[in-house]
């Protein structure tokens, strides 16, 4: 195959060296889970917030907390409780006795990677004051808007919903996290690689043997470079009727926002881009589209009591539409 | 003896005492004193006079008009005693009748067993239909045959199994459109791995599903490189050339004589 047919238009030659060296430092760490490494640097690309779901004890907490280790920007976690309250999470106005003043004192929600750890367990009051701070990056408090520092990431871990103690997330602030990436057990192969490097380290703290990778320059600089990814007009067509299908297929109660659209654009550029392109295909939309939709899309009661899951509903509808070619 | 005789003695002794309590006249108290004194006053019209506030409010006696009085009067609007005409519509019918019809099926299932039954089911068969219309449950769809991996594509634009790819290509060719002919190069090659059952045909599937279906080894890695033209091409929109196209064509050609 000849490779120098077709050059590159965009240079992605940081961004690439970029990519393997984040896939190497987390890869020191969590054993396979390729795909999910593969969404997690796709979701720094695109600007998008993360949701991890999976069961306890599969590496969710550990993966977000390696994300803001190969960043070096400020990095913060909250253990979200069924007692936390809006003011814990995003700071509130304290009296100063010798200003005699109010003065805001911020909570933890300021900084650049935001790990928010089990999000589900707190109630819905507490969801809701994310939202601002998801979809614009600031926070108003008492008529002052505070703007978060470049890069603002939340990376949130849950547990399935059948959990005990657990509440569902409000559809207005899943459909801010850009992708909802589920994590599984591993392989037989793949616990033993889990066991074996456990017994190596002999006791040592996994995260110190991970570097940092991207300074906020290199995230700015890769972030442009995946903007000039091109899209051909007739993917975007093919994106738009995956949204549209959504909105009308009959297993659905709830469909995809205009904000899943240029989601899945966003991300499909990323991926274009992390896979060495700088142009997207089909392949990149249709793998894309399940990790943006599975968690913004809701199913009509009587699909949920047969017990058809929205991925699946997903992979139909992304089987259904044609390809462009 | 002398016992009985005690006994109707004292009897007679509480008859007299009683018969001298009703006689004998109440002591007089100062409060009937005060009562008998106004008594008396009152009797002499000895009111004492109490004297008027001092007011010199004028008083003016309103009239009504008597001209608006008997407007008000001839006004049906204030006749309360007038009943309101009762007008029966169309609407107000059918609900009579509805009710009428509900009354006797009350009637009947209270009054026999097989009403009973009926008014029993439409009283679930109701209460069933809104709770599902709440729920918003299409019941007869769950009752339907359960084919979840039956897909239903949308129309094509176009049928690869019915292009002719070899007059189209030519003409893509005289109007210098290499990309379009790159195009027609690569869905020839489907349409030939279809016909041959390399591949199963579905208008959903990407390239790379139908590179992951083949299993021919000569085959997948010529149709790996068509497919790396094709993509560039058609969808990362470079610049093409008929040296581009005639590259694909050689491909194409070699990869073709792999075909059975």
């Amino acid at each position: 195959m000849e490779e120098k047919a077709f050059e590159s238009r965009v240079d992605l030659s940081a961004l690439n060296a970029s990519v393997t060296r984040i896939r190497e430092e987390i890869g020191k760490v969590i054993v396979g889970q390729e795909a999910m490494i593969d969404l997690l640097i796709t979701a720094i690309l695109a600007d998008g917030h993360v949701l991890i779901e999976g069961v306890p004890g599969v590496a969710k907490t550990l993966t977000a907390k390696l994300l803001s280790r190969i960043i070096s920007v400020k990095f913060s976690r909250i253990q979200f409780t069924p007692d936390l309250m809006p003011s814990d999470v995003l700071g509130t106005s304290v009296f100063n006795v010798k200003k005699t003043e109010f003065e805001f004192k911020a909570g933890p929600i300021f900084s650049n990677i935001v790990l928010i750890d089990e999000i589900n367990r707190a109630p819905a009051k507490t969801q809701a004051a994310l939202f601002e701070v998801m979809e614009e990056r600031q926070v108003t408090i008492d008529g002052t808007t505070y703007p978060f520092e470049y890069p603002y990431l939340v990376v949130a871990t849950q547990n399935p919903v059948e959990h005990e103690g657990t509440y569902r997330l409000p559809e207005a602030q899943l459909d801010r996290f850009l992708f909802k990436i589920t994590v599984g057990y591993p392989e037989l192969l793949q616990e033993v690689s889990i066991l074996a490097n456990h017994h190596r380290r002999r006791g040592t703290v996994a995260l110190d043997e991970v570097n940092p990778v991207l300074t906020v320059d290199q995230i700015r600089q890769v972030r442009e470079a995946v903007q000039q990814i091109h899209i051909e007009e007739n993917l975007v067509h093919y994106i738009a009727s995956i949204m549209h299908e959504t909105r009308n297929n009959p297993a659905l109660f709830l469909g995809a926002s205009p904000r899943a659209s240029i989601a899945i654009l966003n991300s499909a550029k990323a991926y274009a881009a992390i896979n060495g392109r700088d142009f997207v295909t089909p392949e990149d939309i249709k793998y894309i589209a399940l990790p943006v939709l599975r968690h913004r899309l809701v199913l009509t009661p009587d699909k949920e009591m047969e017990g058809v899951t929205t991925d699946e509903v997903v992979r139909q509808i992304v089987d259904k539409i044609e390809v462009p070619r | 003896m002398n016992i009985t005789r005690s006994f109707f003695f004292l009897f007679l002794l509480t008859l007299a005492a009683g018969a001298y309590a009703q006689e004998a006249p109440a002591p007089e108290t100062a409060i009937d004193t005060l009562v008998d004194a106004v008594v008396e006053a009152e009797d002499d019209d000895k009111v004492p006079e109490v004297a008027p506030p001092d007011d010199s409010t004028v008083i003016r006696a309103r009239s009504m008009d008597p001209a608006r009085l008997r407007q008000m009067q001839e006004d049906p609007e204030m006749d309360y005693g007038q009943d309101s005409p009762a007008v029966v519509g169309l609407w107000d019918r059918l609900m009579m009748w509805l009710v009428m019809i509900i009354r006797w099926l009350f009637f009947m299932g209270e009054s026999t067993d097989w009403g009973n039954v009926i008014v029993g089911i439409l009283v679930v068969g109701i209460l069933t239909y809104v709770i599902l219309r709440l729920l918003k449950i299409d019941a007869l769809n769950m009752l339907r045959s359960k084919s979840r991996s039956t897909l239903h594509h949308t129309v094509l634009e176009e049928n690869i199994h019915e292009m002719d790819f070899d007059k189209l290509i030519a003409d893509a060719l005289a109007d210098h459109a290499y990309r379009l002919a790159i195009r027609l190069t690569f869905l020839y090659s489907l349409k030939l791995l279809s016909d041959r059952q390399h591949i199963h045909w579905e208008p959903g599937k990407t390239n790379h599903d139908y590179l992951r279906e083949l299993s021919v080894a000569e085959l997948k890695t010529g149709f790996r490189e068509l497919n790396f033209y094709f993509e560039n091409a058609w969808y990362g929109n470079f610049a093409i050339t008929g040296e581009h196209y005639q590259r694909v064509n050689n491909i194409f050609n070699t990869w073709k004589t792999n075909l059975r």
